[in-house]
């Protein structure tokens, strides 16, 4: 049978080269599409993991702070602990390059002469030069490389208002150690980084090496209990599992988007599959009677289905690597801005994620081809060799498909509203309900279609009626257009929701003229801050009529890293500044400017199960373990971070943190002052301080681009679905055009022309474009609820108000109709070439 | 032997098929059933030549159906190459086909994108085997009906007559014991008919395979050992 199955394949390629090339090309875009959001999950993580392991190399422990450092005094209690080998304090700060928005090092100070601890290699000559030389800095050979910085080269950077000026000392490739290390990592002098840039005496963390056979986890015990509540020890494996958990939701969202793109192609196997049995049927019945078993047959059938899925997996897993890297810039821009870990600079495509991507392209086509394969193989070789069609035997099923349907939708919509009403995954498990549901519902539609009054003349009105006479063949197509249409309709409301929350929210939030704060802000830590004077001279400057304060640190509550910020409460709450989810506003009010309350952010409060009237306590270091306790007067809407954030009186966090330099502070100008002239005049005024100043227009629109750049990698998974379904019409009429080519040659001898037989098939392109936009509308539309009401609450924390964006879906519907016509040509010319001569071939 | 009732004489050949009281019930949209075959008793011993004469719906087709395995009687026997039917599973079935009947289609049922060779191959090719061998074997037998020259051609090539032929060699390929055909000159004109009838039965005879076959024409039917009408589903002595 081997035998035979080379001979036929060779005969399929030849006679539908097309068709198989389209069903690949299906497969194809699944598993890029899945692969490469795999690769970029994968990636993000080993950003991260990379970074820990090129700072921490060997040690098994790293002793950090509750809040951003702990005190280098800690160091010889550290190394003074029975089973610590050694303990190496680093200090992580963050220093925008001068000049360029956004681009950074991420410094670390570290003891340089630690033997064989960082990949530098340090002359006897160069040793002289760190300790001589102020600013000494190490930087990786691609960043230099990219920059063109050698030896002896001066890199203006600034820490919060403050500028200063590194020089280049030495080349230190982490890649050596750890491929996927932040090429922005910048090593320093410890002594001179904290002198320098931060605070004398902190570190941000302690690493230690513990001696051999030394119980790891006991070791952990015993330090964070000899160095008080303010110090916790992770390992480096925790710390990876850490922002694991931090990035499940963004990693878990685009993991379902993709993979509908990969059901998609599946469908498209299916079509595929169901296409070629349709031209077999003759072929397997012959094979059957002359004693070709059911299992041969089967074998044969996902033979082909195997080597489909062989191909197009060949061809996907480039295609997935090269999708992560056109998207590596947009995603790293989340991770940055969102997320405040490092970002992704390359991809790596590692055997375990071609292998995963072949698995899922393999069994993807299998399960595509496997009903169809099972039923050719159940069937009656007398059935196989009499020419029947697919209606007779179609004719049944829509009713009962469309009454499945309901029922599971109904069965996960009781589910998510009951008895798992509160587990994380109901969302995801309605969706998918509601995706397998959609195609089910296909048949009926079409069936429907056919039900309708018959045009007068042959043409593409009588080409879309047609559709149900050949359910088989058109049913999948539409069933895996109505799949992706949902999909586009529903991330599409749920993008415009989401946007229009974010609108509102900003329009709310964001009422002062000009923002200020310092370019290393966003990811910083505390030493991000606005030098006290340029406050002042801020506050004093022309045109200014009042000023909002703000001071972040950053903290933990309940074991989640939070930012804790101090504002001016009262008038932030009063003017309604401050958006309340919950709670009432006027006690809110009172509670946090006079009674030391907080206000907690809606993804924390979510995330940690915090309600309000709670008391919470929120560590950010530095107290010796005392964690002060605070009530929860509200809970309040923000979409800045998904990490979480507690909002406090300034008052307040003084009193419980102490004193410090604000982060941010926003300028009210008096009244008929140009805020764009005002904030020209104020970058002349401040040139020789590091500050970011912003008019209230201009940080809504970068708001609003980071807001587009985190969905850039949505979008584009919806057009390669989209792609994957429109190239799904083109089969099924192909397998049309293939199958009735006895149909269109006697339409042909009977007299229609060319043109009627095009439009014929141009009509059915029509009629599978729209019943998959009717379907893909309905599905689209639930879909955009479950994601609104349930999945974004309990997997992001933020509540979203449901928006309708019409105009852009009716655009989107247009241009889908004009892609289904358009996929449509190619099949109509092939079958209005069909001569009428077909019809004696048929007979052979 | 005995047909409808009445009885048939005996060879001394082993028994190669054998029909039992066989009833053929077919439950028609609506409810209503409809017999296809009522109580045929038949039994056809090696070597013997068979036709079957009726008309359209009087139950041929089914006839052979159930001999070949390939559906199962309402009531009644069937025993073939010594095994009754309906204790065989699906697959036990289809290997019995496979390696012990031939069968011949009136619409010839050859697989078009297979040269005329493959096609005569193709029950090699299920069932395994030394494939040089049965190559040969193929050769031969297109040889024998005057194919030989058009061995490497695709079948889509040839003429309705020239296609039987190839369907003749495939079935008779791997030596069944019994030949079915269905209406093997149904589809071709009378002189080819004649023709193909005559090779059919030449091969049968040759390799020794029993033959059962249908037809319309009185003149092919003549050509057999014996001839059996069926009526209404009823068989019958012609």
């Amino acid at each position: 049978m081997r035998r035979y199955f080379a001979q036929a394949l060779r005969a399929q390629l030849r006679g539908g080269r097309v068709l198989f090339l389209l069903a690949v090309a299906g497969v194809a875009l699944g598993v890029g599409s899945v692969l490469s959001i795999q690769i970029l999950n994968e990636s993000a993580l080993g950003a991260f993991a990379g970074s820990v392991r090129a700072l921490s190399g060997d040690a098994q422990l790293s002793l950090v702070g509750r809040g951003p450092t702990l005190p280098d005094a800690l160091l010889p209690r550290v190394l003074s602990e029975h089973g610590v080998r050694a303990a190496h304090p680093l200090y992580r700060l963050e220093a925008a390059l001068a000049g360029e928005r956004g681009a950074a090092l991420e410094i670390v100070g570290a003891d340089l002469f630690a033997p064989a601890r960082l990949p530098l290699d340090l002359a006897r000559g160069d040793i002289a030069a760190v300790l001589r030389t102020p600013g000494w800095v190490a930087v990786t050979p691609s960043l230099a490389a990219e920059r063109g910085w050698a030896r002896g080269a001066r890199i203006p950077v600034s820490i919060g208002s403050r500028r200063t000026v590194l020089e280049v000392g030495a080349l230190i490739d982490f890649r050596q150690v750890a491929p996927l290390a932040s090429r922005r990592l910048a090593v320093m002098d410890l002594a001179q980084a904290q002198a320098l840039l931060g605070e004398a005496g902190r570190v941000s963390q302690i690493d230690v090496v513990a001696a051999e056979g030394v119980d790891v986890a006991e070791l952990a015990r015993r330090l964070e209990a000899r160095l008080g509540g303010d110090v916790r020890a992770v390992t480096p494996e925790q710390r990876v599992a850490e922002a694991g958990a931090l990035l499940a939701a963004f990693r878990l969202n685009l993991t379902a988007l993709s993979l509908v793109s990969l059901f998609v192609g599946g469908f498209l196997v299916h079509a595929s599959t169901q296409a070629a049995l349709s031209r077999r049927r003759e072929e397997l019945g012959v094979l059957r009677c002359l004693g070709a078993t059911r299992g041969q047959v089967l074998a044969l059938v996902l033979g082909d289905a195997l080597l489909l899925g062989t191909l197009g997996t060949a061809a996907g897993i480039p295609l997935g690597w090269l999708v992560a890297r056109a998207n590596v810039r947009a995603v790293s821009g989340t991770l940055r801005n969102l997320y405040l870990l490092e970002g992704v600079e390359r991809v790596t495509l590692t055997p375990a994620l071609a292998g995963l991507g072949a698995a899922l392209g393999l069994a993807g086509a299998l399960l595509g081809a496997l009903l169809p394969a099972l039923d050719v193989a159940r069937e009656d070789p007398r059935a196989l060799l009499a020419r029947r069609g697919d209606s007779a035997a179609a004719s049944r099923a829509p009713r009962q498909l469309a009454l499945g349907a309901a029922l599971l939708l109904a069965l996960a919509g009781a589910l998510a509203q009951g008895p798992l009403r509160g587990w994380p995954y109901a969302g995801f498990a309605l969706a998918l309900a509601l995706l397998a549901a959609v195609p089910l519902c296909a048949p009926l539609l079409l069936r429907a279609v056919g039900g309708l009054p018959a045009p007068r003349r042959l043409g593409a009105a009588w080409g879309a009626r047609d559709l149900s006479a050949h359910l088989r063949a058109t049913a999948a197509a539409a069933g895996a257009l109505a799949v992706a249409v949902s999909m586009l309709c529903g991330i599409t409301v749920m993008i415009a929701s989401f946007r229009e929350t974010v609108v509102d929210w900003l329009e709310a939030t964001l009422r002062a003229d000009v923002y200020v704060t310092t370019p290393s802000w966003r990811r910083g830590q505390g030493e991000a801050t606005l030098a006290p004077e340029v406050v002042e001279r801020l506050a004093r400057a022309e045109g200014v009529r009042a000023i909002d304060r703000l001071r972040q640190l950053s903290g933990e509550v309940n074991g989640r890293r939070v930012a804790i910020s101090g504002f001016d409460a009262g008038p932030a709450l009063a003017g309604g500044r401050v958006q309340l989810a919950g709670g009432d506003r006027a006690a809110a009010l009172r509670s946090v400017a006079r009674e030391g309350a907080v206000l907690v952010s809606e993804p924390l409060a979510r995330k940690a199960g915090i309600s309000v009237g709670d008391r919470v306590e929120i560590d950010a270091g530095g107290l010796g373990g005392r964690s002060p306790r605070f009530e929860v007067a509200g809970i309040y809407r923000d979409y800045g971070t998904e990490r979480g954030a507690v909002l406090m009186d300034l008052g307040t966090l003084e009193a419980r943190f102490g004193k410090g330099p604000l982060t941010n502070v926003a300028l009210y100008l008096a009244p008929g002052v140009d805020p764009e002239v005002a904030v020209a005049r104020l970058r002349g005024a401040f040139a020789g301080d590091a500050l970011v100043v912003r008019s209230n227009r201009t940080l809504r629109h970068e708001v609003l681009a980071i807001f587009e750049q985190t969905f850039a990698v949505t979008r584009l998974l919806q057009a390669m679905s989209l792609v994957v379904a429109v190239a799904g019409i083109t089969l099924a009429l192909l397998v049309l055009a293939r199958e009735r080519a006895a149909e269109v040659a006697l339409l042909r001898s009977l007299g229609a022309t060319r043109l009627q037989v095009f439009l014929v098939f141009l009509g059915r392109a029509a009629g599978i474009a729209l019943c998959g936009l009717i379907l893909g509308a309905a599905g689209g539309a639930g879909l955009a609820v479950a994601l609104v009401e349930i999945i974004n609450p309990a997997w992001f924390g933020w509540s979203i108000t449901l928006h309708w964006p019409l105009a852009t879906l009716a655009r989107q519907a247009l241009l889908l109709v004009a892609a289904a016509v358009l996929a449509g040509f190619y099949p109509a010319a092939r079958a209005s070439g069909t001569p009428a001569t077909e019809l004696a071939r048929d007979a052979l | 032997m005995t047909a409808g009732g009445g009885v048939m004489k005996g060879g001394v050949e082993p028994e190669i098929l054998a029909f039992r009281d066989v009833t053929k019930r077919y439950v028609l949209p609506g409810g209503a059933a409809f017999e296809a075959l009522r109580g045929v008793s038949i039994e056809v011993r090696a070597g013997r030549v068979v036709a079957l004469i009726g008309r359209s719906g009087s139950g041929k087709s089914t006839f052979l159906h159930l001999a070949a395995g390939l559906d199962a009687p309402t009531g009644g026997a069937i025993r073939l190459l010594g095994r009754e039917l309906a204790a065989l599973s699906d697959r036990e079935r289809t290997l019995c086909r496979r390696d012990g009947v031939g069968l011949v289609f009136q619409f010839f049922h050859l697989l078009p994108h297979l040269s005329v060779t493959d096609n005569v191959l193709v029950p090699a090719l299920i069932a395994g085997g030394d494939l040089q061998a049965l190559r040969r074997r193929a050769e031969d037998l297109l040889a024998r009906v005057g194919l030989a020259d058009r061995a490497a051609q695709h079948v889509q090539k040839l003429s309705g007559g020239e296609m039987q032929r190839v369907a003749l060699c495939r079935a008779i390929l791997r030596r069944p014991r019994l030949l079915l055909a269905d209406e093997p000159t149904g589809n071709l004109d009378e002189a080819t008919g004649q023709l193909v009838m005559e090779l059919l039965l030449g091969l049968a005879r040759e390799e020794g395979s029993a033959l059962v076959y249908v037809t319309h024409s009185r003149e092919l039917a003549a050509l057999a050992d014996e001839t059996w009408r069926l009526h209404s589903g009823v068989l019958e002595a012609a």
